[in-house]
């Protein structure tokens, strides 16, 4: 303990980090949201609506971290909904009332869906094929397996009330599933940003031939990328079992893009491997408001898609239309 | 090194699509003998048209080195918001199917401004479009039929020539001579293969490549178009549960007929014999009484063995 730490950088640093941060034009975006929505819609300031955008934001945030893992390593995976949907419906069919259940199980279906996301690996590492396609071949069968599991929401098959409290309990005012999603995001951005593993990961999503290159077992740390981006589901559906109090073999199937909505709005850029995991989280926080918004204002619930996609389509335009100015400024 | 004529790499595919379809009715024929039957085997073919359709567009679009994946949400769209112009009546057909034509062309055309100009992924682009079309498609109809389809919608959806042959084959096999005859004598068609092979080298030889994808996007949504219009005329009324996933198997048709996801070689002879071989390996399930949970990890799977087939040779 005798050397100093490095000194603090200086405001103007900070500032211009802030900046040029992948994740700051969401946050701005947020802001501008957040104070529409607060003129707009009186139903939107009570207190327990900001409860409500909360909970709701974990899913979404999981499923946007699950999906930054992979596109920051230059791959995509689209099984996510797939995964997802396996594990929110297989929950009510294997656990029991009993604590030594209730762990086993978790433990059984987060190996399941960590197998699920090696195996897409595996698969995308070795079929010389766009990730893209093959993720979402893969999605296809596992949302057929999900629908052989429980073919619609099986109300008879009770998840425990244990669970469901583990899921939807609070401290103070705010639910436990929203502190160990932020948890969650800090180990993320630890292994992405402070890791061997991780600086490895954005080296392959930057230059997957550069870095194989500078000798990075590139194929290996994609394979267990998507390890990662399964398990992340797998958390994402046991949450969401736990919240809906059942399985729904439909229900995940949207994540799959939600997921790269959340990820891609937050500012991270498809092969490149620059990305963000805080910039994740307000993705995932603007999918919700804009959701919240429109029910406060009694928009029909089936424009929600149509905002959804818009949204996707716009996020993706927008990354694709800054990565060529950055080229064009770069050359 | 491209091998053309009889033993081209296409033609193989398909050879071996024909061969596993007669495999494939041979045991159909064992199990259930009633099954191959002419007039049996045509009503399968007939449920397969809209889904020939849609894999028109959809070879169009992987031929040029893109993909389209808003298929299956055009289909539904149209066939919904067809009825509701239709009502039963004849004389609101044409009208009908022009307004949806239109916005479906203009839809169509989003596609590929996004994908040529600003340089959006294709899947993404298209799977948002599409997520956003199912979404319009809900906030229209409120997820409820209106409309029905008028009688000579029925016609072309169920009716048969001499009481034998459905009208809907006759028009897709009439499509399908129009494409094979658009892509392999037309320079439109030969544009298409030169940009898909070499999108750069393509422009250098002066072919818009840009306005051509854009082309094809809008081709690909008016053969969707028109694929709800014939499940509309089919079913009577609109539907929002085709009964299978047409952006997957679309794809899997295309990739099985032995057009390469990279882009610039197949054709749609191909794609139409995966088309057959599908909807003949969907009745064999059917007569085995498999479910569609199933059924949709089966065609997943051979769409990834497909894959694997297919991406080995070209690295």
């Amino acid at each position: 303990m005798t050397a100093r730490g490095p000194s603090l950088p200086s405001a103007g640093v900070l500032r211009r980090r802030a900046l040029n941060h992948p994740g700051f034009p969401i946050y701005v975006i947020l802001l501008i949201t957040w104070c529409v929505a607060w003129t707009v819609a009186p139903s939107f300031r009570a207190p327990n609506n900001l409860q409500n955008l909360l909970i709701q934001t974990v899913a979404f945030a999981l499923a946007g971290l699950a999906q930054t893992f992979v596109i920051l390593a230059g791959d995509v995976d689209l099984s996510v909904g797939g995964i997802i949907s396996i594990v929110e419906c297989a929950l009510p069919l294997i656990m029991r009332n009993n604590t030594g259940s209730i762990l086993l199980s978790c433990a059984l279906l987060l190996a399941f869906g960590t197998v699920l996301g090696l195996l897409s690996g595996f698969l995308v590492t070795r079929i010389r094929v766009e990730p893209m396609v093959l993720t979402l071949a893969i999605n296809f069968s596992l949302l057929g397996f999900a629908l052989f599991l429980m073919p619609f929401p099986d109300y008879s098959k009770v998840i425990p009330k244990a669970f469901i409290q583990a899921v939807t309990g609070k401290v103070g005012p705010i639910q436990t599933a929203v502190f160990a999603t932020v948890a969650i995001a800090a180990v993320s951005w630890y292994v992405i940003y402070r890791t061997r593993f991780g600086l490895h990961l954005r080296a392959i999503g930057a230059d997957k031939e550069t870095a194989f290159r500078a000798g990075i077992k590139a194929d290996r740390i994609r394979i267990i990328t998507h390890g990662i981006t399964g398990f992340l589901a797998a958390v994402t559906g046991l949450f969401l079992a736990g919240r809906m109090g059942t399985g729904d073999p439909t229900a995940g199937a949207n994540f799959s893009l939600d997921s790269m909505t959340a990820a891609v709005a937050g500012g991270t850029l498809f092969s490149t491997g620059v990305g963000s995991v805080v910039g994740t989280i307000g993705g995932a926080f603007l999918i919700v408001i804009l959701g919240n918004v429109f029910n406060h204002l009694g928009v029909s619930t089936f424009f929600q898609y149509v905002l959804r996609g818009l949204l996707l389509v716009f996020a993706v335009a927008a990354g694709a239309v800054k990565k060529k100015y950055q080229e064009s400024r770069g050359s | 090194m491209r091998r053309r004529g009889i033993l081209s790499r296409a033609n193989v595919m398909t050879l071996w699509l024909w061969a596993a379809t007669a495999c494939i009715l041979l045991v159909c024929g064992i199990i259930s003998p009633g099954f191959v039957q002419p007039q049996n085997l045509l009503r399968l073919l007939r449920q397969a048209v809209p889904f020939g359709f849609i894999a028109i567009g959809q070879t169009l679009a992987v031929l040029t080195g893109n993909v389209d994946l808003s298929v299956q949400a055009v289909t539904v769209f149209s066939g919904m918001i067809g009825s509701t112009f239709i009502l039963g009546q004849d004389a609101n057909l044409l009208p009908a199917f022009l307004k949806v034509a239109a916005l479906m062309a203009a839809f169509g055309l989003l596609n590929g401004i996004g994908i040529t100009k600003l340089g959006i992924n294709p899947f993404v682009m298209t799977l948002g479009m599409g997520m956003m079309l199912d979404g319009l498609t809900m906030v229209f109809t409120g997820g409820a039929t209106k409309g029905t389809a008028s009688p000579l919608l029925k016609y072309i959806g169920t009716g048969r020539l001499f009481n034998f042959l459905p009208i809907s084959i006759i028009l897709w096999v009439a499509a399908a001579v129009v494409v094979a005859v658009v892509l392999h004598r037309t320079t439109f068609g030969r544009k298409i293969y030169a940009v898909g092979a070499n999108k750069r080298v393509a422009e250098m030889a002066g072919v818009r490549a840009d306005g051509l994808i854009i082309t094809v996007y809008v081709l690909s949504s008016l053969m969707a178009t028109i694929a709800g219009f014939v499940v509309c005329g089919y079913i009577g009324t609109g539907t929002l549960d085709l009964g299978d996933d047409y952006k997957m198997t679309s794809m899997a048709a295309v990739i099985m007929g032995g057009t390469l996801f990279r882009g610039g070689v197949g054709g749609y002879f191909g794609t139409a014999s995966a088309v057959v071989t599908l909807t003949v390996l969907t009745g064999l399930l059917t007569i085995l009484s498999i479910s569609e949970p199933v059924r949709r990890m089966i065609y997943g799977a051979i769409l990834l063995l497909v894959l694997f087939i297919t991406s080995r040779g070209n690295e």
